[in-house]
């Protein structure tokens, strides 16, 4: 068995099956639960996550283990700063995907527990907030406003001092 | 698959909405909460933070002297906690500057400072 990666089978609740190797599928503490409950040679069925997203956050976890497994080969300090930098580029064009995807992605990043996953897209949301109006906020993220006339005018009166 | 939360739309269940507010400051949190009842609830301050007392508050922003935000923030809590009429606008004013110098680790707590203020006004 040395050297020859252990591989895992998952599949999706609309059915598509992935095979990957189980340092990979791992990263997610729920699936490394499951595969410790249920031995490695059962299919994991994950019936909370779509295929589409499951694919991406396998890729992430694949990248993830790469970066790691490229951290404990380097022998120079900056080669550090060049693994982080890569990682980063990386990581900056695999949030290049639509507002639903992400919120899919945090949804499984949360089911599935994989936490640099759930942190990542949590920080994109923020990040797509940042310095935006409550009526920039309710446009980017088509947000209805509910509030009624008399509760938006308490709330802008309550808020007013941080905005003026 | 869809997960909108009630009226407003907004697409994430509430844990998940808090995790987002970690890394935004006072003033963006603010602006998240005025744009749906949901979001209101979720970005309210935490229940711990109504019950604590203005000193309480005056004497951990004390501690943080080597925030320059954090100083300006405890001179007014000061005022505040000290005073049998609370000057609640000079405090908001002082509070309205902390707020673009604020660390990200201490917008929560300055956030729940905000709530104990508005709350200690009426």
């Amino acid at each position: 068995m040395a050297g020859k990666a252990v591989e895992v089978k998952l599949y999706s609740c609309d059915g598509e099956d992935f095979r990957v190797p189980s340092t990979v599928a791992s990263r997610s503490e729920t699936v490394k639960n499951m595969l410790e409950d249920t031995g490695e040679e059962d299919a994991v069925p994950l019936p909370n996550v779509h295929g589409r997203t499951l694919s991406l956050v396998l890729d992430f976890c694949k990248r993830l283990v790469q970066y790691e497994k490229d951290l404990q080969d380097i022998t120079e300090d900056f080669q550090h700063g060049q693994l982080d930098d890569e990682f980063n580029a990386w990581k900056q064009d695999f949030l290049d995907i639509d507002q639903a995807v992400l919120y899919e992605l945090i949804m499984a990043a949360n089911f599935l527990n994989v936490a640099e996953l759930l942190d990542l897209c949590c920080k994109e949301v923020a990040r797509l907030i940042k310095g935006k109006s409550p009526e920039e906020i309710r446009a980017y993220f088509h947000i209805k406003n509910d509030f009624t006339p008399q509760e938006e005018e308490e709330v802008r009166r309550e808020n007013q001092w941080a905005f003026e | 698959m869809q997960h909108r939360n009630g009226a407003g739309g907004w697409p994430l269940p509430l844990e998940l909405t808090k995790l987002i507010l970690a890394p935004l400051n006072l003033r963006d949190r603010l602006a998240l909460a005025s744009a749906c009842r949901f979001l209101r609830t979720a970005c309210d301050p935490p229940d711990c933070w109504r019950t604590c007392k203005l000193d309480s508050l005056a004497e951990f922003a004390g501690s943080q002297q080597h925030e320059s935000s954090m100083g300006l923030l405890a001179a007014s809590l000061g005022d505040v906690a000290s005073s049998s009429n609370p000057n609640l606008e000079r405090a908001q004013r002082s509070f309205k500057q902390c707020c673009d110098s604020t660390p990200v680790c201490c917008s929560g707590r300055l956030q729940g400072m905000a709530g104990a203020l508005r709350i200690e006004s009426h």
